[in-house]
């Protein structure tokens, strides 16, 4: 009999511990590459956007572009979820023009210039499901280096509305109007 | 001339230090309340719903007294008014909400919670609501966990329930696909 209480006081706390388990609600603790928006115009009074974009920063911690961002390999632009940016009117990026909407934004880094591919698949982790069928546009930009290295991948654009993107000593501006 | 070249030099040194502040695109450092991404389902690309706000931390400050005071119209995060997106039109109490775009604010209070779901978007904090532009109106029981949290939290249940969570207080705000 006392082997057989043990066994139910064992089986008892285990079934108390499952189900304190089931009833709480999980809450996510802050992100490591944590999400950050950008927008134009960037003044936070101004409501009446044009573009606007969504993306995870992740940090150098000690590494390297060559290592976080090759050249030459499609890269997630950020981190966690694909870069996520929405047109509020239609937009030439580039010289390209793309309609309003909300696209999937991903990068193909270079020494000397990136390939900004803009595709039409949503709310896709990383690059892994991309699909060049659903490709929107591609264009090219210039790709320079700064004296200033920047700790996280950062995002920002000017009064003019080009998009600049910077991470390290990399600097990549995207003519949009 | 001795005094005029010395001159010229340090207004020319001035003006170098000038424009290369001007010709460099400055950069953002990382929000002290950092954006997130809350979805419905959390996994897969099949969205019904996505909620983007920034994530206050307590530091030590008290919820509805230094933080998201009650009685009052609350961003419901940080920074500006979280945004929330529905991929398809959803059942909100007893409304049907359109899939778009709309801005999420709350009313904390100690036992029970406002939710408003307002048409109003890309707007700093609670700075663009507008009673007009209010498209459902919800109040929800308040609750309060055994764990404290410090970062303001929103995650969806399997069921598609948004919670809310910060400190000790939870919030549960039910959503329907239709």
């Amino acid at each position: 009999m006392k082997k057989s209480t043990l066994i139910t006081t064992i089986a008892f706390a285990f079934a108390i511990l499952l189900t304190t388990n089931v009833n709480a609600q999980k809450f996510p603790g802050l992100d490591k590459s944590p999400m950050d928006a950008a927008s134009f115009p960037s003044d936070y009074k101004v409501s009446d956007k044009a573009v606007k974009i969504v993306y995870g920063r992740p940090q150098l911690n000690g590494r390297s572009l060559t290592e976080l961002a090759p050249n030459g390999k499609q890269w997630r632009f950020g981190a966690n979820e694909a870069a996520e940016i929405t047109f509020y009117k239609d937009m030439t990026v580039a010289g390209k023009k793309i309609k309003a909407g909300t696209y999937t934004l991903s990068a193909i880094p270079g020494e000397t210039e990136w390939t900004l591919i803009f595709s039409s698949d949503l709310n896709v982790w990383g690059s892994y499901f991309y699909n060049e069928a659903n490709d929107v546009a591609r264009v090219t930009v210039k790709a320079s280096m700064s004296d200033e290295s920047l700790e996280a991948f950062s995002i920002v654009f000017d009064e003019k509305g080009n998009m600049h993107l910077g991470w390290d000593k990399v600097r990549v501006e995207v003519p949009m109007m | 001339m001795k005094k005029s070249t010395l001159f010229s030099t340090i207004a020319f040194a001035f003006m170098l230090l000038l424009s290369s502040n001007v010709n460099a695109q400055k950069f953002p450092g990382l929000d002290v309340s950092p954006l997130d991404l809350a979805a419905y389902p959390s996994r897969g690309a099949d969205k019904v719903i996505k909620v983007f706000y920034s994530r206050p931390q307590l530091k030590g400050r008290t919820i509805g007294t230094d933080l998201a005071p009650y009685g009052k119209l609350w961003r419901t995060g940080a920074n500006d008014a979280t945004e929330i997106i529905f991929l398809s039109d959803v059942k909100f109490g007893s409304k049907v909400i359109k899939a778009g775009t709309y801005s999420l604010f709350t009313i904390p209070n100690e036992k029970e919670w406002t939710i408003i779901i307002s048409s109003d978007t890309n707007n700093w904090s609670t700075s663009g609501y507008k009673e007009s532009n209010e498209v459902a109106r919800v109040t929800v029981p308040a609750t309060k966990g055994d764990e404290s949290i410090e970062a303001f939290a929103i995650a969806f249940d399997e069921k598609g329930t948004m919670h809310l969570g910060w400190g000790t207080t939870r919030v549960a705000v039910p959503f329907t696909k239709l």
